[in-house]
C-alpha cells in the first residue's frame, strides 16, 4: 500500500503511538474520577499532554489547552462562543464544512474572501476590505483540498488591529507549520490529533485565549454541586469521559513531533511533493494545482485527470495499492472558489512516513492507468 | 484538577515535592475538587513559589494521622 491520503488521516504513525494507546488501555481509568492509581495515572497523562501541546503551540498555561474529540468539536465550541445567531463572520473561500456548517446552522451572514488560489497578497487585501463590522474571523491555516497556506500571521495582525476575534482552523497545518498561539493573539485554534499531529482518531485540541461557552454539558469531575459547568478551563469545555487511550497516543505523537521539529517535517514533505508533482506533470494527462512555492503550499496536491473522472482514477489507483481521495473533500466552498465544484479533484497528500521511491511508484502507476484509459 | 496539576508542576520545578490528591469533601461544599499535598515544613516556600508563578490557591489545611483537617493561615 502506498498511502497518499494523510490529509484525511495519518495512517503510518510513530511506533510509540500504538504502544502508548495499548499501555493506557491496560493501566488507566479516567481523570478526575477518583483518586486511585489508575485514575491519577490518566489525570497525569492528560496534564502532560496539555503541557506538550502548550509547548508545541506557544500557549503559556496548559489549562488553556482543551482536549477535544476532533477539530470539528473544537470549531463548534469556538463558533458557538463567538458568533451570535445571525451574526456576521468573515471566512476564507477555502473553508471546510467543519467551519461552514456550524455557521449555516446559526444563520450567520458569511463574508467570504474569494481570491485566486495560492495568492496570499490578494487574500489579505480582500480580507482587509471585508473585515469591518464582523463578529469574528474564521480562517483555515491550510486548505485541505489544495494545500494552500493562508497568511495567518498577517491575518492575525489585521484582526488584532481591528479588535476582531480570530478562530484558526489548524486542521491541516498542525504538525507541519509553526503556530505560536499566544503571539498570534487568536481567540481559538482548533485541530485534530489524527492528521499532522500523528495521533489517533477521536482526539483533538482546542487552544483558548480566554473564556468559552460549553458545547456539551455533563460531568467534569469537578464542582459537582454546581448546576452549570465549572467556570474555569479546561473543565468548562470537557464534559464527559475523555478518550484517555487516544490522548495517550496523542501524547506520544506530540513527543515525536517535538523531537523531530515541524520544520524538518515540512521540508521532508515538500521534497516528496516535488517528486510527485514533477512526475505527475510529466504524464501530460493531468491538470495540477501546483504552486511550485513552499511558502504557499504544504504536502497536498490536487489534480484533475484529462479524459477520465477523478473518482474513476481514484478507484483504479486504489485497486493497484495507491490510496488517494477524490471528490469534494468536505469542502465545497473551496471548490467553488477554485472553480472545481463540478468535477471535484483527486487529492494526493504525503506524510513523513512515505519515501521518495513510493511517490515515484505512485506516479508511475497513475501514468499507466491514464495511458490505458 | 488541571489547576492542582499546574501547581504541583510549579512546585516540583521549585524543588518542593507535591502530589495531586482528591480534596476531602468537607473542604469544598461545591463538590469534587483536587488539591496538592506536601510536607508542612515546606508550606511557606510552596506559597512563595505559587505566588511567583501566578497560580492562585484557596486554602491550606493540616492533615493529622487520623485524617482530621485543620485550616492553617497562609
Amino acid at each position: 500500500m502506498i498511502y497518499l491520503d494523510s490529509a484525511a488521516t495519518s495512517l503510518y504513525k510513530p511506533p510509540a503511538v500504538a504502544n502508548a494507546v495499548l499501555h493506557a488501555m491496560r493501566t488507566m481509568a479516567s481523570p478526575g474520577r477518583g483518586a486511585h492509581r489508575p485514575a491519577m495515572a490518566a489525570a497525569e497523562l492528560c496534564y502532560r499532554c496539555r503541557e506538550r501541546a502548550a509547548r508545541l503551540f506557544g500557549v503559556s498555561e496548559p489549562d488553556r489547552v482543551v482536549l477535544t474529540f476532533n477539530a470539528t468539536h473544537g470549531l463548534n465550541i469556538a463558533i458557538r462562543s463567538l458568533v451570535p445567531p445571525g451574526g456576521r463572520v468573515l471566512v476564507s473561500g477555502w473553508e471546510h464544512n467543519a467551519v461552514t456548517r456550524p455557521l449555516y446552522a446559526l444563520g450567520a451572514e458569511l463574508r467570504i474572501v474569494k481570491t485566486p488560489l495560492f495568492d496570499r497578497t490578494a487574500f489579505l487585501r480582500e480580507a482587509a476590505r471585508l473585515i469591518e463590522g464582523v463578529d469574528a474571523v474564521i480562517c483555515t491555516q491550510v486548505s485541505n483540498v489544495f494545500g494552500f497556506i493562508l497568511p495567518i500571521e498577517e491575518l492575525a495582525a489585521l484582526c488584532r488591529a481591528r479588535e476582531v476575534p480570530l478562530v484558526i482552523d489548524a486542521s491541516q497545518g498542525a504538525g507541519v507549520l509553526p503556530l505560536n498561539f499566544d503571539r498570534l493573539g487568536a481567540a481559538f485554534a482548533a485541530m485534530p490529533g489524527h492528521k499532522g499531529l500523528m495521533g489517533p482518531q477521536g482526539t483533538g485540541l482546542l487552544l483558548c485565549q480566554n473564556d468559552a461557552r460549553p458545547l456539551l454539558y455533563g460531568g467534569s469531575g469537578s464542582e459537582s454541586r454546581n448546576p452549570d459547568m465549572p467556570s474555569f478551563l479546561p473543565d468548562r469545555l470537557e464534559a464527559g469521559t475523555p478518550n484517555v487511550c487516544g490522548i495517550a497516543g496523542l501524547y506520544a505523537a506530540l513527543g515525536w513531533l517535538l523531537d523531530k521539529g515541524t520544520e524538518r517535517v515540512r521540508a521532508g514533505e515538500w521534497r516528496l511533493l516535488r517528486t510527485l508533482a514533477d512526475a505527475l506533470a510529466a504524464t501530460g494527462r493531468l491538470q495540477l494545482f501546483d504552486s511550485g512555492d513552499p511558502e504557499a503550499q504544504t504536502g497536498v496536491l490536487s489534480v484533475i485527470p484529462k479524459g477520465m473522472s477523478c473518482d474513476a482514477l481514484a478507484e483504479a489507483l486504489g485497486t493497484q495499492g495507491v490510496a488517494v481521495r477524490s471528490g469534494l473533500h468536505c469542502a465545497p466552498l473551496a471548490h467553488e472558489t477554485a472553480g472545481t465544484l463540478d468535477t471535484g479533484t483527486l487529492r494526493f497528500s504525503v506524510s513523513p512516513f512515505l519515501s521518495g521511491a513510493q511517490t515515484e511508484r505512485a506516479a508511475a502507476i497513475c501514468e499507466k492507468i491514464l495511458k490505458s484509459a | 484538577m488541571t489547576a492542582a496539576q499546574r501547581a504541583a508542576a510549579a512546585l516540583g520545578q521549585g524543588g518542593v515535592f507535591a502530589s495531586v490528591t482528591k480534596a476531602p469533601q468537607s473542604t469544598n461544599p461545591g463538590g469534587c475538587t483536587y488539591a496538592v499535598k506536601l510536607g508542612e515544613r515546606k508550606l511557606q516556600t510552596a506559597l512563595t513559589i505559587l505566588r511567583g508563578a501566578g497560580i492562585p490557591w484557596e486554602r491550606a489545611y493540616r492533615v493529622d494521622a487520623r485524617g482530621t483537617l485543620r485550616e492553617v493561615g497562609t
